[in-house]
């Protein structure tokens, strides 16, 4: 099978279906600081989905009730609102329809890696006076075109991950390999389908090209904090690898990257801590996925 | 805005068994293998070495 062009497959991902619009809902609620609790659970509640995923994480063991949290509304109040921006988000990635992917352990793996990735993002942009929203947001969608095009050319991508195991190189090299462009492009363009902020259709489209946009850049630009914070959440995930992926592996860092949003930090390890132990809460949201 | 807790709350107060916790490879040979390809400039070098002391397994 000969592989697509990149603007026959933007085209073909761009049919899968969109983010729904109650979820939408739900976000644009929680991103008001002063939303009215009932309001918003009126709006997850249309959400059968992200109703099941968000007591599943409020009844996890992180949170040690003794009781069981049976509402929406009593979740509401035992989550926080912080802690459920970050859940609905990570919910809506769940929750995403992608023909053709099947509750594969190896779709989990990508899940739970895009949740640690969000967390670390969050994590570095909060130290680096970011939206950790945003950076949280990123990190959820960062690897979406790779599940698009798993979604979509699940035999052809079947070729990418034994061209990456069998010749031990990166995802994104095996994917230019057989496609001829890699995940990042599909990414971007998905996102920008989806009318989500252009910061992270930008962010995601150069997180395993963030030194080649550096290039293009030289004569005076600095680089893009989102960019650069999602590169490196990534690479903390890998190198953490929190979701036990066997073939998993830490791409390398940009200096510039370290020493902007790393090197001064003195709680790093501790906040892999915190990392780790938010994983734990949030990868079982994808638990019977 | 979305704010990762400094500390955990007075309502996160339990450890998750350790039978619930994710099979992380914590052991230093599994953490560098993960690196080989990340070359050895200042930010991959840096980022293993907060890894392993993330995991305790750096050398004093």
């Amino acid at each position: 099978m000969s592989h697509p062009s990149l603007e026959h497959a933007i085209a073909a991902v761009q049919q899968l279906p969109n983010i729904p619009a109650s979820v939408r809902q739900v976000m644009v609620f929680l991103n008001d600081e002063s939303v009215d609790i009932e309001k918003l659970e009126e709006a997850i509640l249309l959400d059968q989905g992200l109703v099941v995923r968000i007591l599943r994480v409020a009844n996890s063991p992180f949170y040690g009730l003794p009781n069981q949290v049976q509402t929406v509304h009593d979740a509401i109040i035992v989550l926080g609102l912080s802690h459920l921006r970050m859940m609905v988000t990570a919910a809506m990635l769940a929750n995403q329809k992608f023909p053709n992917l099947a509750d594969s352990a190896p779709v989990k793996t990508l899940f739970c890696h895009s949740i640690s990735v969000a967390l670390c993002a969050a994590s570095l942009g909060r130290q680096a006076k970011l939206d950790p929203n945003l950076c949280f947001l990123a990190g959820v969608l960062h690897d979406v075109g790779k599940l698009a095009l798993m979604s979509a050319y699940s035999s052809l991508y079947d070729d990418v991950k034994k061209l990456q195991v069998d010749n031990d190189i990166f995802s994104v090299d095996a994917e230019k390999l057989v496609f001829g462009f890699d995940h990042c492009a599909i990414g971007e363009a998905l996102c920008k389908h989806w009318m989500l902020p252009d910061a992270i259709a930008s962010a995601i489209g150069g997180h395993h090209h963030l030194d080649e946009r550096l290039e293009l850049r030289q004569g005076g630009a600095s680089m893009d904090d989102l960019s650069g914070i999602l590169h490196l959440a990534d690479a903390m995930s890998h190198g953490l690898n929190l979701e036990n992926d066997e073939t998993s592996l830490v791409p390398a860092v940009l200096d510039q990257t370290w020493i902007r949003f790393a090197s001064t930090n003195q709680t790093l390890t501790q906040d892999l801590e915190l990392i780790q132990r938010l994983y734990r809460q949030y990868s079982s949201m994808f638990d019977g996925h | 805005m979305i704010e990762i807790p400094e500390k955990p709350s007075a309502a996160i107060s339990n450890e998750v068994p350790a039978s619930k916790q994710p099979p992380v490879a914590k052991d230093a040979i599994a953490v560098m293998h993960r690196f080989r390809h990340a070359g050895n400039g200042l930010g991959s070098s840096a980022l293993q070495t907060a890894v392993l002391k993330f995991f305790a397994l750096a050398k004093p």
